[in-house]
């Protein structure tokens, strides 16, 4: 009797081999499965990013729509009467707010103007909307007289700025020969330019606020507003 | 397996990009209509504010400032105002445009940069003669006007008999706008 050689062997059997074959199968099923789930997912992906491509188009359409609605809400003609008006609103503002009052600026001359100086010609000229420029002849009784004029435009730098008092000389008598004679120098009229500034905003119109010029600081009995003489007539 | 890449790579890939260029849009549009959203209710309460201005306080507004020069009836309002304050007038004459600046409102123009340009002035000459007193009435009146008349110049000189010659350079102020559309 031969001997059992199949279980004494160690030589592995054949049905251990048969039991290996099974695993390529089992591999392809899974290689099945995960390719299956990939195309499975990647309709489902497509069917989902087509509806949402389909709900972002329909919301752009949407806002499109309300985007040309406010559009269509939107009246260039109202705009411009509403920008035109405000434009020329702040225009005629602007305008109310720089203007000045010459009248006034002749009140705060002649209260700052002492009674026997004369003002021959007087030169009023405005700078934008800075301040007017004022340049009077003058004619004062004696060099004390032209002093104390100087003295009072000097005294208020609110109402009259950049003072400069030039060109002073002295009138001669041009009568006779005899006043020459009687009358000392110093005594004698004496003549002058002067040119200042007013700011525009110390010249209010009348009409806006109490007409009550700035008065300068310096003030005696003899600061009145001057009247006419014989033969010259005093601004 | 390849079906499932060539579907990603063909066409769930491009419409994801499109989505996002979708959803990109969306914001654009959005932000856009907010704007003008928000600019059709400015709008909407400055018209309001406009229509509750009285029609009397617009026709003064516009004498204030007009549109248009019209001389004449400048000149003519300059006489009444002479022949008020009792004063001779000896020469009055339109001198035109003193500073030619037109405001050009375009809206590429911001508010502020159309706002700063002054409106276009328009300067007279007038002579007048009479007392000191008679003079600062007529220009008391002037101040009274109803549109400025702005003296921009003024010379006094005396004739030495009580008379008073002022020449003067009144300006007063047109509201010129030339309105330009892009549309």
């Amino acid at each position: 009797m031969p001997p059992n050689t199949s279980q004494s062997s160690f030589i592995p059997k054949r049905g251990a081999t048969r039991a290996k074959r099974r695993k390529p199968a089992k591999q392809i099923f899974v290689f099945a499965l995960v390719a299956y789930s990939m195309v499975f997912a990647s309709l489902l992906a497509s069917g989902a990013s087509y509806l949402y491509k389909n709900y972002t188009t329909s919301i752009l359409q949407t806002e499109v729509g309300l985007l040309n609605s406010e559009i269509s809400t939107f009246s260039v003609s109202d705009l411009s009467v509403v920008s035109e008006f405000d434009l020329t609103l702040q225009r005629a503002v602007d305008r109310i707010n720089n203007s000045a009052s010459v009248a006034s600026a002749l009140d705060a001359i002649a209260l700052s103007t002492a009674q026997p100086v004369k003002i021959e010609s007087l030169l009023m000229e405005r700078s934008g909307d800075d301040y007017v420029l004022l340049t009077a002849d003058i004619t004062a009784q004696s060099f004390d007289s032209a002093l104390f004029q100087r003295k009072l435009l000097s005294a208020d730098p609110q109402l009259f700025t950049e003072v400069l008092i030039e060109d002073v000389s002295v009138v001669g008598p041009v009568d006779t020969e005899q006043q020459i004679v009687s009358r000392p120098l110093t005594n004698q009229p004496v003549t002058f330019t002067a040119t200042m500034q007013m700011p525009i905003e110390s010249l209010p119109y009348s009409g806006m606020q109490p007409a009550t010029p700035t008065t300068p600081s310096v003030q005696n009995d003899t600061l009145s507003i001057p009247v006419a003489t014989d033969n010259q007539t005093e601004l | 397996m390849v079906i499932a890449l060539a579907i990603g790579y063909f066409y769930v890939q491009p419409t994801i990009s499109e989505i996002g260029v979708i959803q990109d849009d969306i914001a654009i549009y959005t932000n856009e209509r907010l704007k003008i959203e928000t600019i059709n209710t400015q709008l909407a309460n400055e018209i309001s504010a406009f229509e509750s201005i009285s029609r009397a306080d617009k026709e003064r507004l516009a004498t204030y400032m007009p549109r248009f020069i019209d001389d004449i009836s400048i000149m003519r309002d300059i006489s009444f105002i002479v022949e008020t304050a009792g004063v001779t007038n000896t020469t009055m004459t339109y001198e035109g445009v003193a500073e030619a600046q037109t405001a050009v409102f375009s809206q590429t123009n911001s508010q502020s940069e159309f706002s700063d340009q002054p409106p276009t002035s328009h300067s007279f000459t007038v002579v007048i003669e009479g007392t000191y007193e008679e003079v600062k009435l007529f220009l008391r009146l002037l101040e009274q006007n109803e549109y400025p008349l702005e003296v921009h110049e003024l010379s006094m000189t005396t004739d030495g008999f009580n008379l008073i010659t002022a020449n003067m350079k009144l300006v007063t102020y047109v509201d010129e706008l030339v309105l330009v559309s892009n549309n």
